[in-house]
């Protein structure tokens, strides 16, 4: 090589060299690469699940979601059910915010309060519109009563409300890109479709945090991902592709982790048109699917079949086995076919979005499997905007491909989706009985009648194929030798960060 | 000279005006507006509740009053606010803007100086052997799609480059000058490829043409060195048609600016701009295209003026 070449170019790689060193300073920081930007991390302005899992972060919820999907504490130390609208929280006394200062219960009620103010507006004002009031008993104490009784509160108290410092609004207006709450981590910079930075909070009322510093990067491109986790410019990075995973699996500094998400794929058949008006057909088609083929071919083995439950909400989950057609059984397909009148099957279009390439591929061999009973699907990929819009807009669709976080109360599986007069019943199912045990599962507090109802509601919707329910997700968290103690939460959440250690 | 320049220049608010309308309309006619996006999926809000958003955000004025809003806004320097992040536009696409700039700078020296480089190489050895080689370059570097030179340089710097060129996100707006072009590289280079293939190509031609002229054959005949009557005599006259190209080709970075800036992670106006598109989120759309627009124009302005300078029979009046 020629000196004039050698010369410049040894030199940059020392230079660069002298700044990758420079910059490994002496601070643990953790590097975690996600493909979707947050978009802002009000708490009162989370409208996907990636802000969620921020906003759980950031600003700690009264109850959290453990590995099981359960609820246990996390600001409230314990909780009573006074009658059946009366809950009575009681909080930590040790809990400080970022910026200072103790948390009361009047923080809570403010919280609470401005979520559901019309003015903000917040997506997530929805789960909290059941509660008539918030009462502050003391500082550590606060009642929240509800409008009539209403069980899935809890769910909606814990997944859409973050504790806020009411002192963070008032400097900045909105928290989209600042704020206090009382995590382990304090949010220090977002920039958007870049980066969100956080550092250790060092009077967290939980274990002290193990790392100095944690960085988020919004990687959308997963081999990008892929490549910046294998250099070790980022030290975590999820997925939700098992293919992408898969050369993973094969590299020894890395460990793949995975669990079943409580995000399933729902075929949704228009009860408003010909012929999936009949319940025969959409049942024929849950028996001509293969479920265990598609968490093969698609999932490579990591997904499980999933009922209007997912599986991982061990709590409510039905086994598939008790539910219809969960075996792949071509002749009743063809026999319900033939008995609705449509013996040689028909022809439709099944609109997917390319924002889940995942989706479009089960669509794939759905497509395939649906063929052998002669029903002939054309495939139509839509950009997620366009897909809402026929989705929850205007119910324009034969049939539909979705996967959505189903976490939470099983109330988000039934009720938003199948009760007769909800705007989110978008394939129009109408059962008076359904709608019935939805209302009887809302005012049921006590645990056991709820599981009873929960039971009686996933057979029948699967009985009917209200909807088809394929799989369950699952979700990867793949992370570096030196990271320990790492825990994949199935809703992806963070909680455990204060846990988490960096030995380099 | 200058009253052509200050015609051009004029010539660019029709223009904008008609860009702004078109702007407006086209990501309207997107089924689906931002409200219907950040409500997501698993929101349950009264189609009253949504219609107040849309109330909140402005989006329930008629079109004509939103274009006038908006031109009146542009007078004051106001490109209104991101309808779903708050923030005002302005700064947001300067701050991006900047960014997006280090790479198509990188790739409009590193392609330009590249390609007529190589062209000039390839004129001198026409019809040699050598010239194989240079047109198996220009044959992989004008066909091979840019996602693809992208991830493989993305490879090549993590595996055998490791820490030289970061592979994610961009340099921070207080880094220095060689931090921002550390970041910029490899997406810059990427671009500068096919930029680099086309612009050798078209010098060759031009160099080609002009070698065969009878001034240049009297350079050589005067007995001046072959590099003199290459550089000096040829080189320049064969400008004009690069010129041209590299104005065009300017063109086409912005375009690929949205392919690289996805595979290297790098918050540029080309992410802006496709999360813009897939929030419906207008008024930080339509000022990406405005300024695109404007730049182009100035661009081109720019290169027609340079003829001027290139060949002194070209008068501007």
């Amino acid at each position: 090589m020629p000196r004039f070449v050698k010369t410049p170019m040894f030199a940059a790689i020392a230079l660069a060299l002298v700044m990758a060193i420079g910059s490994a300073a002496a601070q643990k920081t953790l590097r975690i690469g996600i493909d979707v930007d947050p978009i802002n991390l009000d708490p009162a302005q989370m409208s996907h699940m990636e802000a969620h899992r921020f906003v759980a972060l950031i600003y700690p919820t009264l109850l959290k979601y453990d590995a099981q999907l359960r609820l246990v504490p996390h600001l409230a130390t314990s909780f009573e059910i006074l009658d059946d609208r009366t809950y009575e929280f009681t909080l930590r006394d040790d809990v400080m915010f970022h910026h200072g200062r103790l948390m009361v219960a009047d923080d809570v009620k403010f919280s609470i309060e401005r979520i559901l103010d019309p003015e903000v507006p917040s997506p997530e004002a929805f789960e909290l519109e059941p509660i008539e009031e918030v009462v502050v008993v003391d500082d550590h104490t606060v009642r929240i009563i509800t409008k009539e009784p209403f069980a899935p509160i809890l769910h909606g108290l814990t997944f859409g409300l973050g504790i806020h410092a009411p002192e963070s609004v008032e400097e900045f207006g909105d928290l989209r890109f600042f704020g206090s709450g009382t995590g382990p981590f304090r949010l220090v910079e977002y920039i958007p479709d870049s980066i969100v930075i956080l550092e250790r909070f060092d009077d967290y009322f939980g274990p002290a945090p193990l790392l100095d510093r944690v960085e988020y990067h919004i990687i959308p491109d997963a081999p990008a991902r892929t490549t910046a986790l294998r250099a070790g410019d980022i030290d975590v990075a999820r997925y939700d592709d098992a293919k992408a995973v898969a050369p993973l699996r094969r590299d020894a500094n890395l460990t793949v982790d995975y669990v079943g998400a409580p995000r399933i794929l729902h075929y949704h058949l228009n009860h408003r048109r010909a012929p999936f008006d009949d319940a025969r057909v959409r049942l024929a088609m849950s028996c001509a699917i293969d479920r265990e083929a598609i968490a093969q071919l698609v999932f490579l083995g990591d997904a499980l079949p999933s009922g209007p439950i997912p599986p991982s909400m061990t709590d409510w989950a039905l086994p598939t086995d008790e539910m219809p057609c969960y075996t792949r059984d071509l002749d009743r397909a063809r026999e319900l076919l033939a008995e609705a009148g449509y013996p040689d099957g028909f022809a439709s279009t099944m609109v997917g979005t390319t924002r889940f390439p995942v989706d479009i591929e089960v669509g794939q061999v759905m497509k395939e499997q649906l063929a052998e009973v002669g029903i002939e699907m054309e495939i139509e990929q839509v950009e997620w905007g366009d897909l809402l819009d026929l989705w929850i807009t205007r119910f324009d669709f034969d049939t539909l491909l979705i996967t959505s976080f189903t976490g939470r109360d099983p109330d988000a599986n039934f009720g938003r989706r199948f009760e007769s007069t909800s705007t989110r019943n978008a394939v129009g199912y109408d059962n008076p009985e359904v709608d019935d045990l939805i209302a009887r599962s809302r005012t049921t507090i006590d645990f056991d009648t709820r599981w009873e109802i929960f039971r009686d509601l996933q057979l029948i919707i699967t009985e009917e194929s209200a909807k088809i329910f394929v799989v369950e997700y699952p979700y990867y968290e793949v992370y570096r030798d030196e990271v320990v103690n790492w825990v994949t939460h199935p809703m992806g959440m963070h909680y455990h960060l204060d846990q988490v250690d960096l030995q380099r | 000279m200058l009253t052509f320049t200050v015609r051009r220049l004029l010539a660019i608010i029709p223009l904008m005006l008609g860009v702004i309308l078109i702007t407006m309309l086209l990501p309207r006619l997107i089924p689906g507006d931002v409200v219907t996006i950040m409500l997501g999926s698993e929101s349950v809000v009264s189609p009253q509740r949504a219609d107040e958003m849309r109330r909140l955000l402005g989006l329930d004025r008629s079109i004509p009053q939103q274009y006038w809003d908006y031109l009146t806004g542009l007078v004051r320097g106001d490109m209104g606010r991101s309808l779903r992040t708050g923030q005002p536009v302005g700064p947001l696409i300067v701050d991006r803007f900047m960014l997006s700039f280090y790479i198509s700078m990188l790739a409009i020296v590193l392609g330009t100086v590249g390609g007529v480089t190589l062209g000039v190489i390839a004129a001198r050895y026409r019809r040699t052997r050598a010239d194989l080689f240079f047109r198996i370059f220009n044959l992989i570097g004008l066909s091979v799609p840019r996602f693809w030179v992208a991830t493989l340089l993305l490879l090549a710097a993590t595996f055998y480059l490791a820490g030289t060129f970061p592979t994610v996100g961009a340099a921070r707006a207080d880094a220095s000058f060689l931090e921002r072009m550390r970041y910029a590289f490899l997406p810059g280079l990427t671009l500068a490829i096919p930029v680099a293939a086309v612009l050798a190509r078209i010098t060759q031609t031009a160099m080609a043409e002009v070698l065969a002229q009878d001034y240049v054959r009297v350079a050589h005949a005067k007995g001046l060195a072959r590099r003199v009557v290459f550089v000096k005599h040829a080189l320049r006259n064969a400008l004009i048609p690069v010129v041209t190209e590299v104005g065009l080709q300017t063109g086409f970075i912005f375009g690929g600016i949205v392919e690289v800036e996805v595979v290297f992670s790098y918050p540029g106006v080309g992410q802006l701009a496709l999360n813009a598109i897939s929030q419906r989120d207008y008024p930080v759309l339509q000022g990406v295209l405005l300024v695109i627009t404007v730049l182009f124009a100035l661009i081109n302005l720019i290169v027609d003026l340079s003829y001027a300078w290139l060949d002194p029979r070209i008068r501007y009046e």
